[in-house]
């Protein structure tokens, strides 16, 4: 069925394009010639002028007409769970690299060796461009794709070629907006590909916001800190400061200078913790070696359980104010998310 | 037949060497031009190739291999006429060659030239463009002699472009000043049968005599004696035989015509067989007005039509000369370009005659008849033909590489545009990327100037685009404007190693001259890394790794090059063409399903890629296809493959 608002691209240019709302997932570059993620944009290369509409169907910042529920219910802040703990990575060596606990890298360099997984689609930590979308099959490869990017990378793009390549048992570790997107896709009526069939497991990264990565640089450049840029962290609250390590070492701004470089249609989104994946992942409060954990679906809770047997993850209980304070962040997000979209 | 054509050709370029004379041979209009030289016994000849003009160096060139003769392309028109002008200061006769926008790139010479005066004759031959069918713009280069006070000859036929060649040299000599030679597209290219005479011994001695300078001080002098040598051409043009009168004694209408002009009004006449009524004055000696001659015909007639293409030169002057010579000649009725009679612009034509003599005497020429004949032999689907460059051309895969660097960049970023092939920029084959094109060496001056606006809130990214024999041309000042002005300029020099537009002649970037004899090549990259700017180089048949390239050059600052290297199309095809044989998987091929929707036919449109309307889908066009690759680059299913030709 073709959407009322319009025929091929053209909705997608029109309402999230060049309203500044893309969210640089992904999810509509590499199906098609069309669209190009590069160096943190995606941009319309040429004009399809076709009647099917694909992309904007899987686009996770569009949204269908009348489908939103009319109020936040209680307990369905974080989303779906049928387990949430914290755990970390055994292995101290992939902790060092990580962010935190190194759960996703332990997880993904795990299921490939297993054979789980066929291939993984991460994010790189870019180097003369922006960070961008990979695919990696190599499980050695995984760790240099450990850490938190912060900006937008275009990672389903690396999605789309993979399935071009013909992958079967396709991990995939994205934002909460990518793991939408996902999920639409699989719905899409444009979208010939069984991706069911072919992704096997979506581990999802809670979210609050990423950055427009040529905002970011600008931003850094006008400061004086020159690229390449070696990591960026946000360290958990209340410090309320943005890092940034390039060739010169560490340089710090307040967190309030650097969210005019926030994604404006990050400002819509309303999931925080990636509802849509079989297992998200995200800080814990207080803890910088740990990592919360959200298992959603029996499959996710199948790796998850064989890699902690196996000896690669190490588990225990999320103490009761962090869900809460957990909690409390994604319905502000989700509260943000609406008022934000209801103002426009 | 290609082959049959191609010995023709050689054939002909053999016999304008041919020492005898008193025979008929069959020539192109450019090719009796060199004839004509030839027998004057021109020793140094120079030009910059341009269409329709091209030919005429390119014959002589030839014609050196069995000649003592000189020959070569210059690196733009100005140093033509320049270098042609040092050997008439010695003594030599001497010629330059080009197409009217070549004359406006002599002129800041030839304007100071005619006040100095030469030695040997000299001849600039400006082969106009009417209706630049292959040219930027629809100029009369006439004009240049009014500006510069030199005589102007306009042949009307192959034959007569042979005679006047020759005489040319002998007017230069005779008022010791150089002589404009125009021809136009269909003159320089049309074929007839021409009487050649003997060629002579070629024993010229260059020496350049010191007691006789050649400048233009005092001006207000010189330039006196420059109108005297005017008059006296003026007095021979009264008497030339290249002023003919053909029609009664009192004829109802006179038509005062000049070059190929004169042959459609002369046809129109024959057709509507108004020979009786109408008197045809044919003018082949155009400035200065050879006056008695023509108060004689003006008296004949008070009914005048102008006809001549591109502008109202003749109309004007004549008309001129007639508010002077008002008592003698009567009041006269002229009818041409300002009375609207003939259209304003674009090529005239035999039917637009047949449609304004037919009108004037009030007589069908059977227009519905001729335009049906004409329908009769076009086929009902033919289809409409876009400019195009040819299948394998390295300039497709530069602009693909421009548009996709362009919209990553995401800034509004446009390209300016040069002379060459590559302005189909401007057009679907390039992506529409090119969004101005002017003269010669233009899109650097332009660049040049964007890179200052950011002072006003200017922020859009601009890449300027040029040919290897552009950049020589005219693109180098333009390139060191930027560097001294500190402007923000990104230059792709597209390097096809050709002046490939014109038909491969040399430029100082390649190692062989006109002549065929080995010379060192100006080295691209060195020359712009001497001005002090990054130079890089890219492929243009990798089109991705070149729109990487040239969206890190956009992020940059200052003056910076990117060569972008590959030949000609058509010279690798000479040289043994492409490695690949193409192919489209129909089974992969996504035709105008969502993912793809014809991108290889609708988007990237080489020619040697087809849409089969039956089987929607993609295929190569085995005959047009040349193997160049690139495609399988573009095709978002991967569906295009390219694999190695086996050697036979």
């Amino acid at each position: 069925m073709m959407s009322e608002t319009g025929t091929g691209q053209r909705a997608l240019i029109d309402e999230i394009i060049n309203q500044d709302l893309c969210v640089r997932c992904g999810a509509c570059v590499g199906f098609c010639p069309y669209f190009s993620y590069f160096d943190g944009q995606v941009v319309v290369l040429d004009r399809c002028q076709a009647s099917a509409d694909r992309c904007f169907q899987v686009c996770p910042v569009a949204r269908e007409q009348g489908t939103r529920e009319p109020r936040i219910r209680e307990g369905s802040e974080i989303g779906p769970i049928e387990r949430v703990f914290m755990a970390r990575a055994m292995n101290s060596d992939i902790r060092e690299v990580a962010q935190y606990g190194g759960v996703v890298t332990a997880l993904v360099t795990y299921a490939l060796e297993q054979g789980l997984m066929e291939s993984a689609v991460l994010t790189d930590r870019g180097d003369l461009f922006s960070p961008e979308g990979r695919e990696v099959q190599d499980k050695s490869a995984v760790r240099q794709f450990s850490g938190s990017r912060y900006t937008a990378s275009g990672g389903l793009a690396a999605l789309n070629r993979a399935v071009k390549q013909g992958r079967r048992k396709i991990g995939v570790v994205g934002l909460p907006c990518q793991m939408s997107a996902l999920a639409k896709m699989a719905e899409s009526t444009e979208d010939p590909r069984d991706l069911d069939d072919r992704i096997t497991m979506k581990l999802g990264l809670f979210c609050t916001w990423a950055l427009d990565f040529r905002k970011l640089v600008e931003f850094l450049k006008k400061q004086g800190v020159k690229g390449p840029y070696v990591k960026f962290d946000i360290p958990p609250p209340p410090a309320e400061i943005f890092q940034v390590e390039s060739e010169e070492g560490w340089t710090e701004f307040p967190l309030s200078e650097i969210r005019p470089s926030i994604q404006k249609g990050c400002l819509l989104c309303e999931d925080m913790t990636a509802e849509k994946s079989d297992i998200s992942v995200g800080v814990v409060e207080g803890q910088q070696q740990w990592n919360t954990v959200i298992v959603r679906t029996q499959r996710g809770a199948e790796l998850l359980d064989k890699a902690s047997q196996d000896g690669w993850l190490e588990t225990g209980p999320l103490p009761p104010e962090n869900l809460e304070h957990l909690k409390d962040a994604a319905r502000g997000k989700r509260e943000r998310g609406r008022r934000v979209r209801d103002d426009q | 037949m290609r082959r049959a054509e191609k010995e023709k050709e050689e054939e002909g370029s053999e016999m304008i060497s041919d020492r005898e004379g008193g025979k008929e041979i069959l020539l192109q209009g450019n090719e009796a031009i060199a004839r004509g030289a030839l027998e004057a016994g021109v020793a140094f000849c120079a030009g910059y190739p341009g269409n329709p003009s091209s030919e005429i160096i390119e014959n002589l060139a030839k014609a050196s291999q069995r000649l003592p003769i000189y020959v070569e392309w210059s690196v733009n028109e100005k140093v033509a006429l320049e270098a042609a002008t040092a050997a008439s200061f010695a003594g030599c006769r001497a010629m330059a060659c080009m197409k009217q926008n070549g004359v406006n790139v002599t002129s800041d010479f030839l304007t100071n030239l005619s006040l100095s005066g030469t030695k040997g004759g000299l001849v600039l031959v400006s082969c106009d463009d009417p209706g630049g069918i292959s040219s930027t713009n629809e100029e009369d280069a006439r004009w240049f002699a009014r500006l510069a006070c030199i005589p102007l000859l306009e042949p009307a036929t192959p034959r007569e472009a042979l005679e006047m060649t020759r005489w040319a040299f002998v007017l230069s000599e005779a008022i010791e000043n150089i002589v404009l030679l125009r021809s136009v597209s269909r003159l320089s290219h049309t074929r007839s049968n021409v009487l050649i005479r003997g060629l002579p011994e070629f024993d010229v001695k260059a020496r350049f005599d010191p007691d006789i300078p050649f400048h233009t001080f005092p001006v207000v002098d010189k330039d006196r004696a420059r109108h005297e040598k005017l008059n006296r051409a003026a007095h021979d043009f009264e008497t030339s035989v290249f002023n003919s009168y053909d029609g009664p004694e009192n004829p109802e209408l006179l038509i005062i015509s000049s070059g190929c002009a004169w042959s459609y009004a002369r046809e129109s006449v024959e057709i509507l067989r108004l020979e009786e009524r109408v008197g045809l004055l044919k003018m082949g000696t155009t400035w200065p007005l050879p006056q008695e001659l023509l108060k004689r015909h003006l008296r004949q007639c008070d009914q005048i039509l102008f006809v001549e293409e591109i502008d109202a030169f003749l109309e004007d002057n004549v008309k001129a000369f007639c508010a002077d010579a008002g008592e003698e000649t009567g009041t006269k009725v002229f009818m041409g370009r300002s009375s609207g009679h003939i259209p304003l612009c674009g090529e005239l034509s035999p039917s637009i005659l047949l449609q304004v003599l037919g009108e004037h005497f009030d007589q069908a020429w059977e227009q519905d008849r001729f335009q049906a004949h004409v329908n009769s032999l076009m086929p009902e689907d033919l289809p409409p033909r876009a400019f195009g460059f040819c299948p394998g051309c390295p300039h497709r895969g530069s602009y693909y590489a421009i548009k996709t660097a362009l919209a990553w960049d995401n800034r509004d970023g446009f390209v300016s545009g040069d002379i060459g092939c590559y302005s189909l920029g401007l057009f679907p084959t390039g992506f529409n990327q090119v969004k101005s094109v002017h003269a010669m060496g233009s899109g650097l001056g332009l660049a040049s100037g964007y890179g200052k606006l950011d002072l006003f809130g200017f922020d859009q990214p601009v890449i300027t685009v040029c040919g290897d024999s552009t950049f020589f041309h005219a693109g180098l000042p333009g390139l060191i404007n930027a560097k001294f002005n500190r402007a923000d300029i990104l230059l792709l020099i597209l390097d096809n190693s050709a002046t490939a537009m014109t038909g491969f002649q040399p430029h100082p970037g390649i190692d062989t001259t006109a002549m065929g004899q080995p010379t060192d090549p100006v080295d691209l990259e060195s020359l712009c890394r001497s001005l002090g700017m990054p130079v890089e180089v890219a492929d243009p048949y990798d089109i991705n790794e070149s729109a990487r390239t040239i969206y890190g050059l956009l992020k940059q600052e200052g003056p910076r090059v990117l060569v972008m290297r590959r030949k000609c199309a058509l010279v690798q095809g000479r040289e043994g063409g492409f490695p690949y044989r193409m192919r489209v998987d129909p089974d992969a091929c996504a035709g105008e399903e969502c993912g793809c929707n014809r991108y290889c036919t609708r988007i990237f449109r080489c020619p040697g890629l087809i849409w089969n309307t039956l089987s929607k889908k993609a295929e190569i066009d085995s005959v047009i296809c040349v193997g160049c690759g690139i495609c399988a680059d573009i095709c978002p299913q991967g569906a295009i493959e390219r694999t190695v030709v086996e050697e036979e």
